[in-house]
């Protein structure tokens, strides 16, 4: 009997507590450690046989920021890189979508190839291409030799460096550009576009007046996916260079990752976080405006 | 009668491909071709290195005798714990994938078929979303120093956790989306029929669900596996996963690159034959939710 | 089988009434159709009884025992949705079976069972078809058997035909009264459609914005349509009404409608002065030559079986059906009668019927 009642009760409430794991868990595992956060910030803390000493300094933190000259440099190379790819990724990706939309055969090929660099190990393709840029034998130092020019230091020249990361990941990221994008061109209402054929457009009037208009919050969606993706790139940069040669490739998120496990730095770390946090949920509230402008 | 027959022309092509804008003709099939290649080309390098003496990498010889020396090395080294780094990352990955599909599915069911106070469904939306934005390294430092604190630093469960964690907004969007397309008419039906709400959820919603469980599946098992940050600041030596073990063979000081192709291509599979498995599901699993 | 009484049942959503005062008794065995515009709260009513949606107040007894309370699956009634809401992963016949097995009942008496409703509704072939393989109408059966090898006390359908081609509308109407006549299930049934209502009710409620404008049997409400939405609601093509004020005339009073025509009205209760609005059906309207009013023909719409004609009345759009041997033209000048007892009065402000005899 009690049994029945326990089912009975589990059953009315089940839509209700079928939300709380979820609920715990990012209690848990984001919402305390982002107020912790808080508290690591104005904090030093040191280990000392495997014990925490935390001591309450918050003006120390402040001015291990002030006095961190590898932020400007980190700060440019970061907006720089998320600038060039993403706006790289994002013309090839359109480019791309349109093309593909056109062609009669061979669309799930591409689709296929196309899913591939997204799920591979972005640690894996770091690797990779690690070795297709080595100097001695990688495959376009052995490319420019063929053709009688001498080899680069694609990583390792300063002012390349960057630029050599980009285009890594310019490879890994122009995919998932081209398929939301082409999932929305695939989605375009047939009978509008030939109702614009219909009233004369050409095919260049019909791409700009009515496609890429009917485009726009698609592309704001994968602009947005895209610039944050680009702003959190660890893995692969990590890989690559690890932010060298100097700071030529130094990136925000190696920075922070630096302070909290080279130099154990847990309270500047956490003070850095905050700030890289305040920034993006900036970003965001500009970018929701961006994206309802965009849709109407 | 030129001018005629270059309109029908133009007309049957409108026709057999409305949505062609960039001409449709030879020029684009070469572009795709190309970007395919651009795409494959580098796989197909690292595919051959790995099959290469370092010798024959050094010399760029070709053509070159393969040789499986490298995956020998990798796997079955007695140097090497590459073995017990993918066992690790096996373990990990599933299990994370099986308590983030759980927890995922019912939060979205939850959400769908709740009237749930504003404040509650945007507000867990809306956290989700923000959390999925922000680089994961920010929250790894206040990790660290909890998990120290819980004895969990260096474990399995906290690896777990924090996947589960990361993979938890992508997984409830996505759910909330495959069960936006079941029509509550037919949970209505089984509750008429004679269900209890467990019930219903169960026979009912759940099996219409079970393609969303397989794209959100296959994409959690393959983030998980892919996740390097926390797996390299969270484990030591013994525990680490595929992707820390690769980036360890990066930044030997003497290193070898055979093993290293070899080794990024061992961890490459299991996206390969996920994605041969379930491309249709991956396909909608990633561009759900960008368009309507 | 059962009968149903629903007292007093109003409907809030958040601090918005969307139903109120619902008052139906629905006898054992009886077929009711329950009918109005979208939105008019026929549905909400039907899922209410059904125990999909909470009751904000009233009583709502199934077989004599008050259900407010109980969950959907307690108040052993089957229902047949407008998507059909079929289960896609199941075949057909494990549709049928679904709430046989959740009741336990032993596997041969379900086989049972379903066989004998698939013969009825002439399903045996499709029992293994999952219901993506099957066509609108083979769906809707499917729907029908899944309700009815329940054996449940009450059957609720809701607009179960809108999804339906004219042709197998027509069809399904048939063969759903049809299978009423056999079952005799107290069946509540919510349609649009008006010519369903009319031709499947047993009594037929016309529901508008969340109230129960009037129940009857359906010649009954279309002979005596309680309000002017009640007789614009039922009928095709749709009453014709004008609008105008009431006249003493010798004994009683008779209608003036602007532009000076007047119409002679029976009874003599009513009170010269008043705003009304007269409805009367084209089939009252007569065009004989020495009809007291001018009109010229605008649109001739031959039907087959009879003929209408929308005629130009002093700017008032009025249609008038007429024998199939009658030839007219647009633009002809023609004059009409209607006959007074054919004429409904409503207040011209409340829309209700105004009584014409004492």
């Amino acid at each position: 009997m009690l049994r029945s009642a326990a089912v009975e009760l589990a059953n009315r409430s089940f839509r209700h507590w079928s939300l709380l794991p979820a609920v715990a868990l990012f209690v848990v595992l984001t919402l305390y450690p982002m107020i912790n956060l808080v508290r690591m910030s104005v904090s030093t803390i040191e280990f000392a046989q495997g014990a925490e000493r935390w001591r309450f300094t918050p003006l120390a933190n402040l001015a291990l920021l002030r006095a961190d000259d590898v932020i400007p440099a980190a700060l440019r190379n970061t907006l720089l890189f998320v600038a060039a790819a993403v706006s790289i990724e994002m013309v090839l990706g359109l480019a791309l979508a349109l093309l593909v939309a056109g062609v009669a055969r061979g669309k799930g090929l591409v689709r296929t190839v196309m899913i591939l660099p997204i799920l591979v190990p972005p640690v894996a393709i770091g690797s990779m291409w690690k070795l297709m840029y080595n100097y001695d034998f990688g495959v376009f130092n052995q490319a420019l030799t063929a053709l009688g020019l001498p080899a680069v230091n694609w990583l390792a020249s300063p002012a390349l460096a960057l630029w050599s990361v980009i285009l890594v990941d310019v490879w890994h990221w122009v995919p998932f550009v081209f398929l939301i994008l082409f999932a929305a061109v695939e989605a375009l209402p047939v009978d509008v576009l030939e109702a614009a054929r219909v009233d004369g457009a050409t095919r260049a009037q019909l791409l700009r007046r009515v496609m890429l208009p009917l485009l726009r919050p698609a592309i704001v969606v994968a602009l947005l996916f895209r610039s944050i993706l680009a702003f959190k790139v660890f893995d692969e940069v990590y890989l690559l260079t690890s932010g060298g040669p100097g700071n030529a490739t130094e990136l925000v998120t190696l920075h922070l990752y630096k302070v909290f496990f080279e130099q154990n730095q847990l309270g500047y770390g956490a003070l850095l976080s905050l700030a890289l946090i305040a920034a993006i949920v900036a970003f965001l509230l500009v970018g929701r405006q961006a994206v309802r402008t965009a849709q109407g | 009668m030129d001018a005629v027959l270059r309109t029908q022309r133009r007309v049957a092509c409108a026709t057999a491909a409305p949505l062609a804008v960039a001409g449709g003709g030879w020029l684009a099939t070469c572009m795709l071709g190309l970007s395919v290649l651009a795409v494959l080309g580098p796989f197909a390098w690292i595919l051959t290195a790995s099959f290469k003496y370092q010798i024959a990498i050094y010399s760029g010889a070709w053509p070159f005798t393969p040789t499986i020396s490298n995956y020998a090395d990798v796997l079955f080294g007695r140097r090497s714990d590459f073995l017990a780094n993918v066992v690790n990352s096996l373990i990990v990955a599933s299990a994370s994938t099986a308590v983030v599909l759980t927890v995922a599915t019912l939060a979205a069911y939850s959400l769908h078929r709740l009237r749930w106070p504003l404040w509650v469904s945007a507000g867990f939306l809306g956290w989700t979303l923000l959390f999925h934005m922000i680089p994961v390294m920010t929250l790894i430092g206040p990790w660290y120093v909890a998990f120290r604190a819980l004895g969990l630093y260096d474990t399995r469960l906290a690896l777990v956790l924090t996947h589960v964690t990361i993979n938890l907004p992508m997984t409830v969007w996505l759910m909330r989306a495959f069960f936006r397309e079941v029509p509550p008419e037919i949970e209505e039906a089984a509750l008429v029929d004679g269900c209890r709400p467990l019930e219903a959820f169960r026979r009912v919603t759940l099996p219409l669900v079970v393609p969303g469980l397989v794209a959100s599946g296959i994409l959690a098992f393959i983030f998980s596996w892919n996740e390097f940050p926390i797996a390299l600041s969270l484990t030591s030596r013994e525990l680490a996963t595929v992707p820390v073990a690769i980036a360890r063979f990066a930044q030997q000081y003497e290193t070898q690159h055979g093993q290293m192709a070899a080794a990024s291509i061992v961890a490459t599979l299991p996206a390969v034959l996920l994605m041969a498995l379930g491309q249709r599901f991956i396909v909608r699993g990633l561009t759900l939710g960008a368009v309507k | 089988m059962a009968s149903v009484s629903i007292r007093n049942v109003g409907k809030r959503f958040d601090d918005v009434v969307v139903m109120q005062d619902i008052d139906l008794d629905v006898e054992d065995g009886e077929f009711i159709v329950l009918v109005g515009a979208s939105g008019c709260g026929k549905s909400t009513l039907l899922r209410m009884i059904a125990g999909l949606e909470p009751i904000t107040t009233g009583e709502i007894a199934i077989g004599g025992r008050r259900v407010n309370e109980l969950e959907p699956r307690e108040r052993d009634v089957a229902m047949v949705f407008q998507s059909y809401a079929l289960y896609p992963h199941l075949d057909v016949r494990e549709n049928m079976s679904f709430s046989l097995k959740l009741r336990k009942r032993p596997s041969a008496e379900v086989r049972r069972q379903v066989d004998a409703t698939a013969v009825t509704l002439a399903l045996e072939a499709l029992l293994d078809r999952r219901p993506r393989a099957l066509s609108g109408g083979q769906r809707q059966r499917v729907a029908m058997g899944r309700a009815i090898v329940r054996q449940p006390q009450l059957f609720l359908f809701d607009e179960p035909l809108s999804n339906l081609d004219a042709k197998l509308r027509v069809t399904m109407r048939t063969e759903i009264r049809a299978l009423h006549q056999r079952l005799r299930a107290t069946s509540i049934y919510v349609t649009h459609d008006q010519v369903e209502a009319m031709t499947m009710a047993d009594r037929m409620v016309v529901m508008n914005a969340g109230r129960m404008e009037q129940i009857g049997r359906p010649l009954d409400v279309y002979d005596h349509p309680a309000t002017l939405h009640v007789a614009q609601f039922i009928g095709s093509p749709a009453i014709n009404v004008w609008h105008g004020t009431l006249e003493a005339h010798g004994d009683g009073v008779r209608l003036v409608l602007p532009g000076g025509d007047t119409m002679a009205l029976a009874g003599s209760v009513l009170s010269a002065g008043t705003a009304v609005a007269a409805a009367f059906r084209p089939e009252h309207v007569e065009l004989v030559a020495d009809g007291p009013i001018e009109a010229r023909v605008e649109v001739v719409e031959t039907l087959g079986p009879e003929t209408y004609v929308y005629l130009d009345v002093a700017g008032r759009r009025t249609c008038a059906r007429v024998d199939r041997i009658r030839r007219l033209a647009p633009g002809d000048r023609v004059r009409l009668r209607v006959g007074p007892a054919a004429i409904h009065l409503f207040d011209g402000a409340s829309g209700r019927r105004l009584a014409v005899d004492p």
